[in-house]
Parts: C-alpha cells; sequence; structure tokens
C-alpha cells in the first residue's frame, strides 16, 4: 500500500492507552473493577501480546482500544488514543470512520461474527464502501483481491457466498480481509484462531505475521495460548484478574518470568518434550501376550442414517465418520487418540459407550464376549465396565441435580447403594477427586469449571469401571486447571488400574498421559504404536504435519512456515 | 431445496390427510347423525331406516370417508342437511368475506407489529419500551368479545363514529363492507398485533446482543444501517414462524368476532351450523379452515427457508 | 439464565422460592395480588353478597348504580354488583383443574415423544398439528353441544384440548435437552427411559411447563368466557361474566354499567394472570414472547 506508510513516526504510538480502569455498577451500587490501571503502548510494526485465563479482563482491553464497552460496563478513569485521537471522546461519526478503517478487529469467533443473512461480497464491500474510498465499480475487484491476499482458494467464488457455507478457517480468513479493506494501522485480533484445527491455525497466524510486516501494521493479540502468542509476538503483557502482573519481551517473559502466576502458567502447559505423568503400566510388563481389556477391529460408524426418500430413490449411502479402524487395549493402559476435527475420534467413544451402533465391525471383550452393539443390550456388569467423560461438564452434569444426586446415579444403578452407605461411599468418591463433603449439596452452577469436571470424573469412576472413555476432557479448561485435572487423572489411574482411552486435539497433552497413541485422519487410523515412538519418530508424514503444527510457549520459533493454499481439513463439507 | 419443498408440501398434505379422518370420526362418534338432525323427533323406526337408506348412511364407515374425501378434494361439500343446498355454495361467498377480514386484520397488524416490536427491542427498558410492552400484554389478554363490546360501546354507542353492527348480505361486494368492517378488523388485529410484537421485540434484543452486530458496529457501519440492514432481516426470521401460528389462532378468534359484530363470514356459519347440528356444514368448514391453517403454516415453512441462507442449504427438519 | 433464581436453600420448596421470585417483581407482584385477589372473592363472594343472584325485581330493571344496588340492575332486575363478584366462581372452577390436568397429560406425552423421537415422534405431530389445525371453538363446540355445558364434561373437553399443544412445547424443550450430554451420560450408563424421564428430562423442562400452564390458564379462561358469551358455556341463571356481558350488551347504550362490570372483573383476572405469567417467565429465564398463542 503506497500512501500510509511514513505517515507516522516509527517511534509514535498507534495505540496508547493509559492508566486505563474499566467497572461496572453492581446492584449494592459499588463498583467492581473488570481493569485496573492499565498502560499499553503499541508502536507501529508492532506485534504485542496479551495473554491471561478467562475472565482476566484481556478482550475487554482490546475491545476497549477501539472506543468500545460492552453493555453495562464504564470507563472508569483514563485515556485511549488511537493516532493521537482520544476514543472515547470523538463522537459517534468520528469513531464510526476510525473503527474498521485505520483501527481494524479480528473477533473471536467468526463464524457468528459474521452477518448471517448478507453473502461475503456483500459484506466486504460495505466495508470497502465505508472505509476504502473507492469508487463503487472497484470494491468487487478489490473484494476478491484482498480475499486472495488472505489466500481463500477461489474467492471470485467465495464472494457469492453466506457466511455458514465456509469452514471455520475460511470464516477466519474472510474476518481478517474484511479488517485489511480499510486498509488499517492497527490490527486487534481476540482469540484469532481459537476453535481452529492446529494445521489451519499455523497457517493462519504465519499469514497475519507475513501481513503485518508487509504493511507495517502494529498488531494486538490477544489469546489465552501462549504458544500463539511466542509465535507471532515480541512483547507480551500477562493479564490475572483485570491487572498486568507481567509485563516485557517474549524472550524474558516465557524463559525468564519475574512473577510466580506467569511461572505457574508456563509449568501448567504440556510441551511436546515435557516429563511424561506416571502410569498405571509403570513397572508392569508390557507384554504384548497379555490379556486384552478390549479389543476393536473393523469398526466402521456413521452419522447419517439414510433418508426414507434416499432410499427410495436408492441413492448412494452417505460416507462413514469412521472406517475400519482396528485397536485393542490392555488393562491399565492409556490410548491416546488423536486428530484434528471431524477426524471421528469422540464419535468412536460414543459407539464404545453403546450411544452409536456401528455399521460395521465389532468389539470383543477380555472374557471373550462380544460387546453388545446398544447400551440396552448390555448387562449391568458390562455397562458398568465402561464409564464415559465428556469434555464439556456444564453440558454433562444436570443443572437441576446436586453433586450428591449427580453420584448416586451410578451408586444405585450399580451397587444398589442406599442411604447411609451411599452418602459414604459419594464423600469417598469425592476425596477421590480432591473435592470434600462439603460439596454434596452444591447444584453444578455453584461449582466452577475444574470443580464441574471433578464432579464428573467421580461419577465415573463411582461405577467402579474398568475403562474410562475422555473424550476431549480438558477442553474447555484453562490451562491451569487444565493441568491438574491431568495430574488427578494420572493419580486415579496408578491407583485404581484404570485403562483409558483419552481423546483430545492437543498432542501434547495426549503424550504426557497415554502409554500408545493412534494418530486419525478422516475416520481411519494413519498411525499407532507406543507413545515415544510416533512423537519421536513418526512413520506417516500427517503425524509429522500434526506435530510441525504444535506451537509450544518457546521464543525460537524454529517450524518453518506452512505455506500452502487451504489445508485439507479445511474445505468446507 | 427442491427436496425440501417437496418433503414440506407431502407433510403438508399428510397433515390434512390425518385432519380429515379426525374430523370424519369425530362426528361420526358423536350420538346422532344428519337424519336424526333433520328428522328431529320423527327419528325413529322406519321413517329414520328410509332416511338412512336414502342418504346411504347404512353403507360401512370406510366407505363414506373415502366417498367424502374424494368429493370434497373435488370441492364438492355434498348438499347441507337441513335443505338441499350446496355447501360449496354456501361456503363460497362467506369464506370470500373471512378471507376480506382476516387480510384488512393483517395488512395492518403486522407492519404495526413490527414497527413497534423494533422500537421496543431497540429502546429496552426504556419508558417506550415499557408502554409498548404493558400495552400488548393489555391488548394480547383481553378477549375480543370484550375488547368488541367496549369498542362498540366508546365508537359506536358513544361517541357514533362508527357503525357497531354489519348488516351487508354475505354476497354484497367487497366495497360495501367498508366502513362496517372497521370496527371488527381492528379487534382481530389488536390481538395479533400484540403477539407479534411481542416476539418481534425479543428476537430484536436477542440479536442486537448477537456477535455480528458487534462486529458490525466495530467494522464502522452507522446505526441505522446495522439496524435495518443487519439486525432486522435475522430478527424477521424467526418471527416468520409465530406470524403464521398467530394467524393460524386468528381463525378462531375470528368466530367470536364474526359473531358479536354479525359479521356474515364462516364463523358465523360455522355457529350456526352447530347450533342446527347441521353436521355436513360443520364437516365441510372444518376441513377448509384445516387447509387454510395447514397451507399458512406450510407457506411460512417454505418462506423461512427460501429467506434463511442457513436452512437454504441445511435443511435440517426444524 | 443470568437471571434465574438460585435455589441455594433446598430445604424450602422450589414452588415457594419460584412464587416469591415473581413477588419481587412489579408485574408479578400485581399479578399475583389480582389473582388472590379474584381467588379469595371467589371463596367468599357468595356470602357477602348484598342481594341473591337470580333474585328479580321487575320494579327496577336497568336502574343505575344507587344506594341499593351499587351497580344497578340488569334487564331482569337482577343485582349487578351480586351477580359480578359471583360470575367467576365457574371459569375460575373449572379451568382452574383443567389447567394442571391439560398441563400433567401434555406434558407427559410431549416428554416422552421428545426422548423416543424418530419416525414415532414424526407420526405423532402430525397427528398433533392436525388436531391444532381445527379452531379450538370448533372442537368445543362440537363436544359441548352433543354432550352438554355441564361442569363434569367442560373441564375433561377442555383439559383434553388445551393439553395437546402442550404436547408441541414440552417436546420441544424435551428435544433442547435430550441434546444435551448428561442425557447421553445417562444413556450410556445405562438407565432406563422412565428414569432418564424422571430425573434428567423432567426437571430441566418444569420450568418451561410452569410458564406453559401459568399461560394455558389464561387462554383457558378467555376460551371459557368466549363459550358463555355465544351462549355455549354456563347456563342462565348461573352468573358468569361472559354471559353477563352477552345479555347486557343489548342494553349498553342505556346501562353501560351492566357491560363494564363484568368486563373489568374478567380483565382484572386475565391480566393478573398474564402479569404473573410474564413475571414467571422472566424469572425462570424461559422466553415467552417467542411462543405462539397455539
Amino acid at each position: 500500500m503506497p500512501h500510509s506508510d511514513q505517515a507516522y513516526d516509527k517511534d509514535v504510538p498507534v495505540i496508547d492507552m493509559r492508566d486505563i480502569s474499566i467497572g461496572f455498577t453492581a446492584r449494592a451500587g459499588s463498583v467492581i473493577h473488570v481493569l485496573k490501571n492499565i498502560n499499553l503502548t503499541v508502536r507501529r510494526g508492532e506485534s504485542i501480546g496479551l495473554v491471561g485465563e478467562s475472565g482476566s479482563g484481556k478482550s475487554t482491553l482490546a475491545l476497549a482500544a477501539m472506543g468500545y464497552l460492552k453493555h453495562g460496563l464504564q470507563l472508569l478513569s483514563g485515556q485511549v488514543t488511537f493516532q493521537g485521537q482520544d476514543m472515547f471522546s470523538l463522537d459517534t461519526k468520528e469513531l464510526v470512520a476510525i473503527r474498521g478503517g485505520k483501527l481494524g478487529l479480528v473477533p473471536q469467533n467468526s463464524g457468528q461474527s459474521l452477518t448471517p443473512t448478507l453473502r461475503i461480497g456483500r459484506q466486504l464491500e460495505e466495508a470497502l464502501r465505508l472505509h476504502s474510498g473507492l469508487p463503487q465499480e472497484e470494491h468487487r475487484a478489490r473484494a476478491i483481491d484482498l480475499l486472495d491476499q488472505v489466500r481463500l482458494p477461489d474467492p471470485g467464488a467465495i464472494i457469492t457466498r453466506f457466511p455458514h457455507e465456509l469452514s471455520g478457517g475460511q470464516q477466519q480468513r474472510v474476518a481478517i480481509a474484511m479488517a485489511l479493506a480499510g486498509d488499517p494501522d492497527a490490527l486487534l485480533l481476540d482469540e484469532p484462531t481459537t476453535g481452529l484445527d492446529v494445521t489451519t491455525q499455523i497457517y493462519i497466524l504465519d499469514l497475519l505475521s507475513e501481513l503485518a510486516q508487509r504493511r507495517n501494521m502494529a498488531m494486538v493479540y490477544v489469546s489465552h495460548d501462549l504458544g500463539v502468542i511466542a509465535r507471532v509476538c515480541k512483547r507480551v503483557l500477562v493479564m490475572l484478574r483485570g491487572e498486568v502482573v507481567n509485563e516485557g519481551t517474549v524472550e524474558t517473559v516465557l524463559t525468564n518470568p519475574d512473577n510466580d502466576y506467569t511461572q505457574q502458567l508456563l509449568d501448567a502447559i504440556p510441551r511436546l518434550d515435557g516429563p511424561r505423568m506416571p502410569s498405571a503400566l509403570d513397572g508392569a510388563l508390557s507384554d504384548a501376550s497379555e490379556p486384552r481389556l478390549l479389543t476393536v477391529s473393523n469398526l466402521s460408524l456413521s452419522h447419517a442414517r439414510p433418508a426414507l426418500l434416499d432410499r427410495v430413490m436408492g441413492r448412494p449411502a452417505p460416507r462413514n465418520t469412521v472406517e475400519c479402524v482396528d485397536f485393542a487395549i490392555r488393562p491399565g493402559e492409556t490410548l491416546g487418540l488423536v486428530g484434528e476435527s471431524g477426524s471421528g475420534k469422540s464419535t468412536i467413544l460414543k459407539s464404545l459407550a453403546g450411544l452409536l451402533p456401528p455399521v460395521s465391525g465389532s468389539v470383543v471383550l477380555a472374557d471373550g464376549t462380544k460387546l453388545p452393539p446398544r447400551v440396552r443390550s448390555r448387562g449391568p456388569n458390562q455397562l458398568r465396565q465402561i464409564q464415559l467423560i465428556f469434555q464439556n461438564p456444564d453440558e454433562s452434569l444436570n443443572p437441576r441435580h446436586t453433586v450428591a444426586q449427580s453420584l448416586a446415579q451410578p451408586l444405585m444403578l450399580y451397587k444398589g447403594m442406599k442411604g447411609g452407605a451411599l452418602r459414604r461411599r459419594s464423600i469417598e468418591m469425592l476425596e477421590q477427586v480432591r473435592l470434600g463433603e462439603s460439596y454434596l449439596e452444591r447444584l453444578p452452577r455453584q461449582l466452577s469449571g475444574g470443580e464441574k469436571q471433578r464432579v464428573a470424573i467421580a461419577r465415573a469412576f463411582a461405577a467402579d469401571p474398568d475403562l474410562v472413555l475422555c473424550d476431549e476432557i480438558t477442553s474447555a479448561l484453562d490451562v491451569s486447571v487444565q493441568a491438574a485435572v491431568m495430574d488427578l487423572m494420572a493419580d486415579l489411574r496408578t491407583r485404581l488400574g484404570t485403562a483409558y482411552i483419552f481423546v483430545s486435539h492437543d498432542l501434547a497433552v495426549v503424550r504426557s498421559l497415554s502409554d500408545r497413541v493412534a494418530v486419525l485422519r478422516h475416520g481411519q487410523i494413519c498411525e499407532i504404536g507406543e507413545t515415544d515412538d510416533v512423537y519421536d519418530a513418526p512413520s506417516h508424514p500427517y503425524t509429522r504435519m500434526l506435530l510441525d503444527a504444535v506451537l509450544e510457549p518457546r521464543p525460537d520459533k524454529g517450524s518453518p512456515a506452512l505455506n500452502r493454499r487451504g489445508t485439507s481439513s479445511d474445505q468446507c463439507s | 431445496m427442491l427436496r425440501m419443498f417437496l418433503r414440506r408440501t407431502l407433510l403438508g398434505l399428510a397433515t390434512v390427510a390425518i385432519v380429515s379422518v379426525i374430523i370424519f370420526a369425530g362426528i361420526e362418534l358423536l350420538p346422532g347423525d344428519a337424519c336424526t338432525a333433520f328428522l328431529e323427533r320423527e327419528a325413529k323406526g322406519q321413517v329414520l331406516e328410509n332416511c338412512r337408506e336414502e342418504l346411504g348412511l347404512n353403507r360401512p364407515a370406510l366407505t363414506r370417508y373415502l366417498e367424502w374425501a374424494g368429493n370434497a378434494m373435488r370441492g364438492d361439500f355434498g348438499m347441507s342437511a337441513n335443505g338441499q343446498e350446496s355447501i360449496a355454495g354456501l361456503v363460497g361467498a362467506r369464506l370470500g368475506n373471512s378471507l376480506l377480514l382476516a387480510v384488512c386484520a393483517l395488512m395492518i397488524g403486522v407492519p404495526l407489529a413490527i414497527i413497534l416490536g423494533l422500537f421496543a427491542g431497540l429502546r429496552r427498558d426504556r419508558p417506550i419500551d415499557l408502554i409498548i410492552s404493558t400495552g400488548a400484554i393489555f391488548a394480547m389478554t383481553i378477549p375480543e368479545f370484550v375488547s368488541a363490546t367496549v369498542l362498540i360501546l366508546v365508537f359506536s354507542a358513544w361517541l357514533g363514529w362508527l357503525p357497531g353492527i354489519v348488516l351487508t348480505a354475505a354476497e354484497a361486494p367487497v366495497r360495501e363492507f367498508f366502513p362496517e368492517i372497521l370496527l371488527p378488523m381492528i379487534v382481530l388485529s389488536m390481538v395479533m398485533t400484540a403477539h407479534i410484537l411481542r416476539m418481534v421485540r425479543s428476537s430484536v434484543i436477542e440479536v442486537m446482543n448477537s456477535d455480528y452486530i458487534q462486529m458490525a458496529t466495530l467494522k464502522g457501519v452507522g446505526y441505522g444501517r446495522i439496524v435495518f440492514l443487519h439486525a432486522l432481516p435475522n430478527a424477521l426470521l424467526p418471527a416468520i414462524n409465530v406470524v403464521a401460528l398467530t394467524i393460524a389462532w386468528l381463525l378462531g378468534g375470528v368466530v367470536v368476532v364474526e359473531v358479536v359484530f354479525n359479521f356474515p363470514g364462516m364463523g358465523r356459519m360455522m355457529i350456526d351450523a352447530i347450533s342446527d347440528r347441521d353436521l355436513p356444514v360443520v364437516q365441510a368448514l372444518a376441513l377448509i379452515i384445516a387447509s387454510a391453517y395447514v397451507l399458512v403454516n406450510l407457506s411460512a415453512d417454505l418462506l423461512t427457508m427460501f429467506a434463511n441462507p442457513r436452512l437454504r442449504t441445511l435443511y435440517t427438519r426444524g | 439464565m443470568s437471571e434465574a433464581i438460585l435455589p441455594q436453600d433446598r430445604k424450602r420448596c422450589r414452588l415457594m422460592v419460584v412464587l416469591g421470585d415473581v413477588f419481587s417483581r412489579p408485574s408479578g407482584a400485581i399479578g399475583l395480588t389480582l389473582i388472590l385477589g379474584h381467588l379469595i372473592l371467589a371463596l367468599v363472594s357468595p356470602y357477602i353478597s348484598p342481594f341473591d343472584y337470580k333474585a328479580m325485581n321487575s320494579g327496577a330493571m336497568l336502574s343505575g348504580p344507587d344506594q341499593v344496588n351499587w351497580l344497578g340492575t340488569d334487564h331482569l332486575g337482577r343485582d349487578v354488583f351480586s351477580r359480578t363478584i359471583q360470575g367467576g366462581r365457574v371459569a375460575i372452577l373449572v379451568t382452574g383443574i383443567a389447567t394442571p390436568l391439560a398441563v400433567f397429560w401434555g406434558g407427559l406425552v410431549g416428554i416422552f415423544f421428545g426422548l423416543v423421537g424418530g419416525r414415532v415422534d414424526e407420526v405423532l405431530m402430525r397427528v398433533v398439528d392436525a388436531f391444532l389445525s381445527l379452531p379450538w371453538i370448533l372442537k368445543m363446540l362440537v363436544l359441548i353441544v352433543t354432550f352438554g355445558t355441564k361442569v363434569e364434561v367442560l373441564i375433561p373437553t377442555l383439559a383434553f384440548f388445551y393439553g395437546i399443544p402442550v404436547i408441541r412445547i414440552a417436546r420441544a424443550a424435551t428435544h433442547d435437552v435430550v441434546a444435551r450430554d448428561f442425557v447421553a451420560a445417562a444413556r450410556a450408563r445405562g438407565h432406563g427411559m422412565f428414569s432418564i424421564m424422571r430425573r434428567e428430562l423432567l426437571p430441566n423442562v418444569l420450568d418451561t411447563l410452569m410458564v406453559e400452564g401459568a399461560m394455558r390458564w389464561s387462554w383457558m379462561l378467555l376460551a371459557f368466557s368466549s363459550l358463555s358469551f355465544l351462549g355455549f358455556g354456563v347456563s342462565p341463571p348461573t352468573p358468569d361474566w361472559g354471559l353477563m356481558i352477552a345479555d347486557a350488551r343489548g342494553f349498553m347504550t342505556f346501562a353501560p354499567i351492566g357491560v363494564l362490570a363484568p368486563v373489568i372483573a374478567l380483565s382484572s383476572l386475565i391480566i393478573g394472570i398474564n402479569l404473573s405469567a410474564d413475571a414467571l417467565a422472566k424469572g425462570l429465564g424461559v422466553d415467552r414472547a417467542m411462543k405462539a398463542p397455539i
């Protein structure tokens, strides 16, 4: 972009926030702070990371840079200037000119941030009309050009699509293109890659870095993921409960933080080369001839039931979600299942739990009997053996049940417990997950996210299972809580000798917990083996690609940029 | 798209088929038939037998149902029980009158509801919203016969501005119904406006809190454009089905309003037919009204599908 | 759900907590007061009425309000005040019994089919749709004309027809809950269908059903008085607001109070129910506005 350069000196801040305090007035009339006395200066060409766990106020801070506060919040003190203009004293007309123009935003969830009833082209052209100053007839060509800049395949077709017709990665790139429409001097990115697959994430991050360099833009990245920040930022601010607790270059903050919280955060992040958690198999003979707890052979699964009309018209059945999968699990062993979204890893768990009968294939138990495909044809002992823990405890705990009621269900169903025995056992279960008796009478909404997941874990273990199916059980949790939950899972299996099938998209998490790992892609296992073998010497190129895409909180950004136009997992289904 | 269209239409037809069975079976299960109603006190012994023979009521129910349904599909609803009048002929003009009333009420009610609902939603919890919302509760809850009575009392009896009762004959041309139709129209549209308004308001509030409205704001889009281009279309999509259900509910309200205002439409005809136990007419009217309900809902489904890009591609079951 | 009430003290009955919350909102307080007033009036009105509701006074027909007849007399010389305060008794009795019945059976069937799902559910919904496609007034009238207007007929008739739309609501609410993981968890544990309905679904659908019940009550009352108004409800000389309005309508130019008194009585009860229902819906976090009156 020829103009815009040199307009500002490199040392003059683009965004300057001084002594920002933001809060809301509670019912009682007291003022509650969301942000306390924050200073942030961003210069041209600079990229700054705001990192923190949920509730740290990092998104609020980024939006405040645009002079925007969510409903109910108020600016208590401080000043935000963008290129010398005080954002909170501008009138609507001036604000509208800056927002989306010189100061762009890439929102957290692009899927929900694009207006569902308007075509992509229309939304891009709207941004161009407002901010580019180009004549009307050039808007379409420019929109296509912008989509090309974010390397979307076939931009001419994309502009005629509606937001929901694009994949998550494509929506994110459209949002970036839209922010670029105003030829911005600064870009605010609110969790720009959260929810995307690792290979898509690294691709988008590299794209952003490249754009920033080319256009000499300032960037503010908001993320909970230190790995993301480490890859793209020079400077980082660590936030905790509305305050900046640590600030500095990425190198110092990541390698030598002078703050306890940052250190805890860094310690909590599982690493690809970090220590493995104690396994139930440690010290035991891992002999191939050992009895198998469960043998899965030739399993094919499909979510789609052929519709009546399709059957009548003789259309071919839809493709299976999972295709001919074989694996076995030994008592006390933890098998990790990794793969990107849509690879069928959760579907396999659903089927083992009896919620989705397979199209073909069989599951054989330790005693040689076949596990019936449906829950209702399984015997009580077969039911008890296999327990399931879900990703999001908000969903998996009944919001109307107290902890005691939730725990009582498996105990009454499988053990027929009542009265005092039931209560004693419930308390025991709570203590096993490091909660106490005082939690018995609480409802899920009175618990924190980590506590809820512990209750869900206690509920699964109350059945005294031989195999626990863990479906992304740490994905919805903050990183420090995730570490505690993983620690708990490791502790439980060494004490009780339970086998796990551990599903996650996070390769580092899977590695730290698994004895063996299976890598899934498009419903097929492309590699399975001992964890160390798979991670240290992957035999399949896809595994290699996944491992390369993992972002670790390290200042040395070693891995090469992936320069591809749309990955295989990035296509709209 | 075509697939979905076919599927919906088939489901609609299936519903009409089930309704026709319910109507036929319902009337069949009730004590008495066309002959007992026609002959009244003389309905006994040989006279009754002869009558039933003549009207073919002795044949098995299934045969009679198929004959009735088959004829109804061709628009032939048979003869009314009392005389020898063709039901189709009787219904014709009155159906038109009822439609006139409903369409007039809709043309006022729907735009008014959207405007007021939008206002209330955008100015949530401010005085204007409180006034509109409270007014809506009143308009929505007071029975039609009550509001009709009060309106007649005020505008007809006290002020003398509008005629309080319709004296025009059923077959009269449309323009002769004015201004008599105004009061019934206002009564009908009041309830409907209130329902749609509340729904639009809550939908507008939800949409205005969405991520894409925040994004549009932060993209520098002006308020008017945000409201009319980004928010309103999305807020009205879920409203379409509710409007359809409200219209369908109106069909019940029409009956009361027609009786109160002496309006010569299907509703009054239905009350008369029920009082006279003229079962063939009741059957015919029930089937017509039910088909209208299904048709309105079907149109709403298709309209939503057409207007909602998400549904257009992802035709999931709604 | 941010405004949802927190039943922190589980020893207190949940119903009391909910009522307390409704009462703490201005609309709820007004609504509950109106309902309570009407209930008390319905109970005590026979004992406090100045006149017998069917006593005719041929000397004073259509008289205006005076010292003796506070609200005047009707066309048969009956005391309008006495008739008005007793005019809601049958309506409240009938709808008060029929509403819970309707919500109960409709809710049960709706939850059951929402859980079962699949083809069976689709077929049921067609039947429900078919019933809904007939105007309520037609369905009611056909039965009433055949079986009479006794209370024993009205209650089951209203309960039956008003339960059908509840099926639809309960089923939709159940569908939302069934998709959640805690139901999948219960299924995977091997709980039976009945146990899942009772433990997992019912507690989560109950809020919707309570709001639904409040709304059904007001619509049932509306239907009941409409029937009376059309002459198909309570038979004279029993005092009933709908019937009173119908009778007094012909004379409203000379004696408007004869129409206005029952109009105000009926409207205040229905508005009271709706204000309470609104407050209840807000308190429970159930969106009431998105529902059509079907």
